[in-house]
């Protein structure tokens, strides 16, 4: 018991920081949590409440109930502000000796004292005003009045329905033409549930069947009552009942002993409500949204990635070319003279169109249809741009399928500009690289020179590189065989050879592959930074299971803990 | 007018996927139709707010006795002339079957009016209210009372708000009862002031211009306050065109209600979005699309002399086939002719890089993805095309290609067609040419030539002399000669006039006037571009139709309350 009795704080402040945590910005999981938090902060006022302290009476009813008029007359002073018009009183009102009778943070609002020259008093929607006032009965009790529970403003409703949870007893007030009216109803069984004093008063009686009937309705709906305290109309001849008269009334809320046992097992069913509340409006909906954050975060983690689908060859293609017909190896290759012979043909069909055009334009026009400085590159700033906005577009896709709660903006998106910075930064680089490289001499030509520099009257062989693969051939045909048979297979072999090794050699293709590598390397990264980024993004905009779990537990732990394990929570308002 | 209002409502529900509006709901309290011979006026209002008294007071009998606690009136109970009760019956049996009553009177002068009292809106008999808001659905002129211990309560507040949606406040009389307590306890002011508060609450819940007049009343002092008042408006039966006017009233206000939730829908907001997206979309495309390609690929076919050369090539071939012996002449000439094609027009080797349809798909792809990041309506509106993604992109690529190809294909055929047309008629004058020439210079012409200026012996000796020298190898060489020049002549003669009729075709048919659709790419290329955009544009089409819709709408309920 002395253990429980030091862990059921915890166990509430612990509830608190985790529904503090939880609290979304805004939207209705933000008014379920605190909602809940004015339940616990009920439950934690009703807990820490010893039995010496003054016990606060809460009058509740419906508006032209007559709840200032009734706490005036109880009073025997005119505090709080009453008129015929109704919705008149706007807040709390409580009425006590000493200003420290009304316990802080009552109601989980800040309280205000008034000053004898401001009474009586309508109340304020977001504080208590505190009146001081001598009586008999305000030495044993704080009288609260409320403001009304059915009325055309709304924010009357909530806070009589937070004066309720905090109310010690409560004074439900009704007249003949409302006692039938839905608002009241739930708040009579909660009060029964949670062990706070109720009194039953029907004002405005002129018709003394009513209070019977209310009585009769009462018992039939399951609640202890014993009997409905009778306050007639001012012009009604009827007379209640001396047991039933304010002066009665007066009495009964005079001398009200809260009962241990029932303060007991009133904490002990609200915290099963709670319990129950928590679990239905915040776990429930929020294990939801947690489900459908995991179900888009593995979407986003399957999602599959754009390729960047750049191919940077036609911005080497001519520094290649180039490459090529300065290395030796391509000119004693046999490239050079299937090239030439390919051109054998065309050059013989052209001829009478070139003569055509020597006698015409004094000039034959030039092999290479388009000048390299003129074929169109593709953007390819604007094409990997173009990709991760589809990358973006994938995302935004699967984020408004998977039915989000809100909360989630568009900050999780990288600028689409960083795509392009990618393609910008590797294609730089690359030119650069081919302008170092445009005038230089082939890897395989360079060593070739290196070799043939050893050898006397190298440079002159090398000028005449392009005549060795004919003379070769020459050499081959006219002497029948050098080798033999063999012939053909030295001409095929030095071929593939001198071919291949060209081939190997130009370092043009190799820089343009490593640039392609290194363009989609780095755009996967990026898509996968960002496809990261939203997922963290989903994540954070949703508590995490562990939050969660914990509220779930703490909530049941402080149901275990105050004893209302084993109750079956009520629907509650 | 209002079954359009529904069907309006309905269609934009479709379009935008929101929800209908309250008023719509069948089960809302909102007026139908009524029965045309008589009129309903009820009374609404909470738990012992006196309705029953009220009702008794102004018809001036006890209908049923008023109870002042406990479960009360539980039923409607209809006060009605002796010929209205068959239509009163049938609607109260549909409404609350078993639970009403109708008390039947022989006032002539109140034939068609049927004052009904009802239970409660506010109490914990759910049947109570059920019944009341059927109920509502056939009341013309609700008749709201509430007591002045009640008459800020929300329920009747929600319940009347519920009920304007449907019906116009003018059709409404609000009564403030149990008047008598308060005059009596704090005086005649106190009447006016809680008259004013009342109706500046009922003016607040019902957004009027001005605070609606209220009747206090009270049911134990008949004769003083507005009961009497009250009683006479009642008491004078309403003209059917003042009936027919009230439910036009109502009906113009359940529209207005209608077009306030499709003004909420912001249409012409919508309609202006998807007109940017299409006029973006459109530019995008055009300017990285269909412009490079016209401008470029296009421009470089029509002018393209290898595809002029195919062309008139295969259109002579058809129309050589028509003639006699140039048909053999053109194929024994094939290998010269296709030499020369291949020198003098030459392919183009490689295919332009613009017409690749990787291209064409990228840039399509980069232009939707871009719209779907700026215009959200995008992923919506394409959802099912998705130009963004490569696939949908490469789809659309084909699609473009196909039909660049198609048309030129359909160019072609349609030049083919139209120069080698056989012309029948023409067939003998051909025959004459080929197979005339063939008989008429080496053989019929030298021998008339003998024949026709001698007769006798000498002519038959000339004639045998002539065909001996025609069977020798002189003569024989000097007429293929002949005729190979002729013939070549004639080949080149039909091939120029192809050429040319073709070429003009050609040049006529790639004019970006051509009529024809199917044979002009850069038809083709704006189609295409409309394609791509067809779900915005019929999405913008049914948004403006609906417009005009409500633009009709409005203006028939502007007309019906004027």
């Amino acid at each position: 018991m002395l253990f429980a009795g030091r862990s059921i704080p915890r166990a509430i402040e612990a509830l608190r920081d985790t529904l503090a945590k939880v609290r979304p910005t805004a939207g209705t999981r933000a008014d379920a949590v605190d909602r809940a938090l004015l339940h616990l902060s009920a439950i934690a006022f009703h807990h820490a409440r010893s039995d010496r302290d003054t016990p606060v009476v809460v009058l509740i009813g419906g508006t032209g109930a007559g709840k200032s008029t009734i706490v005036n007359r109880l009073v025997g002073q005119t505090i709080a502000a009453t008129s015929f018009r109704r919705t008149f009183t706007a807040g709390a009102v409580a009425i006590a000796s000493q200003v420290d009778r009304v316990p802080d943070r009552f109601a989980d609002l800040p309280t205000r004292l008034l000053a004898p020259e401001l009474l009586p008093a309508r109340g304020e929607g977001d504080a208590i005003s505190i009146a001081l006032a001598t009586s008999p009965l305000i030495e044993k009790v704080v009288l609260v009045d409320s403001p009304d529970l059915d009325g055309d403003v709304p924010d009357h409703h909530a806070i009589a329905d937070r004066l309720f949870r905090f109310a010690e007893a409560v004074v439900f007030l009704v007249t003949p033409e409302k006692y039938q009216m839905t608002e009241l109803w739930p708040y009579y069984r909660l009060a029964a549930r949670y062990g706070v004093a109720s009194r039953f008063v029907m004002n405005k009686i002129d018709d003394p069947a009513a209070p019977g009937d209310y009585l009769k309705q009462l018992r039939d709906a399951g609640l202890e009552a014993s009997h409905v305290f009778e306050i007639p109309r001012d012009d009604a001849t009827y007379a209640p009942p001396q047991t039933a008269s304010l002066g009665a009334l007066r009495d009964a809320l005079a001398s009200l002993q809260a009962s241990p046992d029932a303060k007991r097992s009133g904490l002990a069913a609200r915290a099963a409500d709670l319990r129950a509340r928590v679990a239905d409006q915040i776990v429930e909906p929020m294990r939801a949204d947690r489900a459908a954050a995991d179900r888009a975060i593995a979407g986003l983690q399957a999602m599959l990635l754009p390729e960047p689908g750049v191919d940077v060859n036609p911005i080497t293609r001519d520094l290649q070319r180039r490459l090529q017909q300065r290395s030796v190896l391509y000119l004693i290759g046999p490239g050079r003279i299937l090239d030439r012979v390919r051109q054998v043909p065309g050059l013989l069909l052209r001829l009478p169109r070139t003569a055509w055009d020597l006698l015409r334009r004094g000039g034959a026009a030039s092999e290479d249809a388009i000048p390299p400085e003129q074929r169109t590159l593709p953007d390819f700033r604007e094409s990997l741009i173009a990709q991760f906005r589809l990358l973006h577009s994938r995302i935004d896709d699967l984020l408004a399928g998977a039915h989000l709660p809100a909360g989630l903006d568009a900050s999780w998106k990288l600028p689409v500009e960083r795509a392009g910075d990618v393609a910008d930064e590797e294609l730089a680089d690359l030119r650069t690289w081919l302008e170092q490289r445009w005038n230089a001499t082939p890897r395989d030509t360079a060593a070739l020179k290196k070799l043939l520099r050893l050898l006397p009257g190298g440079d002159r062989l090398l000028k005449m590189s392009e005549a060795a693969p004919y003379l070769l051939a020459v050499a081959c045909a006219a002497h029948g065989a050098i080798f033999g048979h063999l012939d053909i297979m030295i001409l095929g072999g030095y071929g593939l050879a001198t071919w291949l090794v060209e081939r190997m050699s130009n370092e043009v293709a190799s820089r343009t592959r490593a640039t392609n590598r290194a363009i989609a390397r780095r755009f996967a990264q990026l898509a996968e930074q960002q496809v990261n980024r939203t997922i963290d993004a989903v994540r954070n905009c949703v508590p995490d299971v562990r939050s969660i779990d914990a509220l779930e537990s703490q909530a049941n732990d402080l149901a275990a803990a105050l004893g209302g394990d084993d109750r079956q929570p009520e629907g509650a308002r | 007018m209002t079954d359009s209002a529904r069907d309006l409502a309905e269609q934009i529900v479709q379009l935008t996927g929101t929800r209908l509006p309250a008023v719509l709901d069948d089960a809302a309290p909102v007026l139908e139709r009524q029965p045309e011979s008589v009129y309903f006026i009820g009374l609404i209002g909470g738990k012992d707010v006196g309705k029953t008294s009220l009702i008794n007071a102004l018809v001036g009998r006890e209908l049923s006795r008023p109870i002042g606690f406990g479960e009360g009136t539980d039923r409607a109970i209809a006060y009605c002339h002796a010929s209205a009760v068959e239509s009163v019956r049938a609607v109260l049996e549909r409404v609350s079957p078993g639970k009403h009553e109708i008390v039947v009177h022989d006032n002539n002068a109140l034939q068609s009016q049927v004052l009904v009292d009802l239970p409660d809106i506010d109490s914990r008999y759910a049947d109570h209210v059920e019944l009341t808001r059927k109920m509502l659905r056939h009341l013309l002129f609700p008749v709201w009372i509430q007591s002045v211990e009640k008459y800020a309560d929300q329920q009747p507040r929600l319940l009347l708000q519920r009920v304007a949606e449907g019906n116009d406040p003018s059709n409404f009389l609000f009564v403030l009862s149990k008047i008598d307590l308060l005059a009596e306890r704090e005086g005649e002011s106190a009447v006016a002031e809680l008259r004013d508060d009342y109706a500046a609450r009922l003016q607040r819940t019902l957004d009027l211009a001005h605070a609606p007049a209220v009747f206090c009343t009270s049911a134990i002092r008949t004769a003083s306050f507005d009961l009497p008042e009250l009683t006479r408006l009642l008491a004078r039966q309403r003209d059917a065109r003042s009936v027919e006017q009230s439910q036009s009233l109502a009906r113009a206000q359940r529209d207005r209600t209608v077009l306030r939730w499709i003004d909420e829908q912001q249409l012409p907001d919508q309609l202006a979005r998807v007109e940017r997206l299409i006029a973006e979309a459109r530019e995008q495309l055009t300017a990285r699309v269909a412009s490079p390609i016209a401008d470029g690929p296009l421009q470089q076919i029509a002018t393209s002399a290898a595809r002029r050369w195919a062309i008139v090539e295969e259109a002579s071939r058809q129309r050589l086939s028509h003639w006699p012996v140039l048909r053999v002449f053109d194929t024994l000439l094939v290998p010269i002719t296709s030499l020369l094609q291949k020198n003098i027009a030459p392919a183009s080797s490689a295919e332009d890089p613009l017409l690749a349809r990787s291209h064409i798909a990228r840039q399509v792809q980069s232009v939707f993805a871009e719209l779907h990041q700026t215009h959200p309506l995008t992923s919506t509106l394409l959802r099912r095309q998705a130009w963004w993604e490569p696939e949908s992109a490469d789809r659309a690529a084909m699609e473009l290609t196909r039909r660049i190809d198609a048309s030129l294909a359909a160019q072609r055929a349609e030049v083919v067609r139209s120069v080698a047309r056989n012309r029948k008629w023409l067939a003998p004058f051909r025959l004459l040419l080929t197979a005339g020439a063939l008989a008429w210079f080496p053989i019929i012409q030298p021998l008339l030539e003998i024949v026709l200026p001698m007769d006798g012996l000498a002519m038959t000796r000339e004639l045998a002399w002539q065909i001996v020298r025609m069977l020798g190898a002189t003569y024989l060489l000097q007429s293929v000669a002949f005729l190979a020049i002729y013939f070549v002549s004639l080949w080149m003669w039909v091939r120029y006039d192809t050429w040319r009729s073709a070429s003009r075709l050609l040049t006529r048919l790639q004019s970006a006037t051509a009529a024809d659709a199917r044979t002009s790419p850069l038809q083709q290329l704006i189609d295409w571009t409309d394609h791509l955009l067809a779900p915005l544009e019929s999405h913008r089409d049914e948004l403006k139709r609906l417009l005009a819709r409500v633009e009709s709408l409005r203006a028939n309920s502007n007309g019906a309350t004027r």
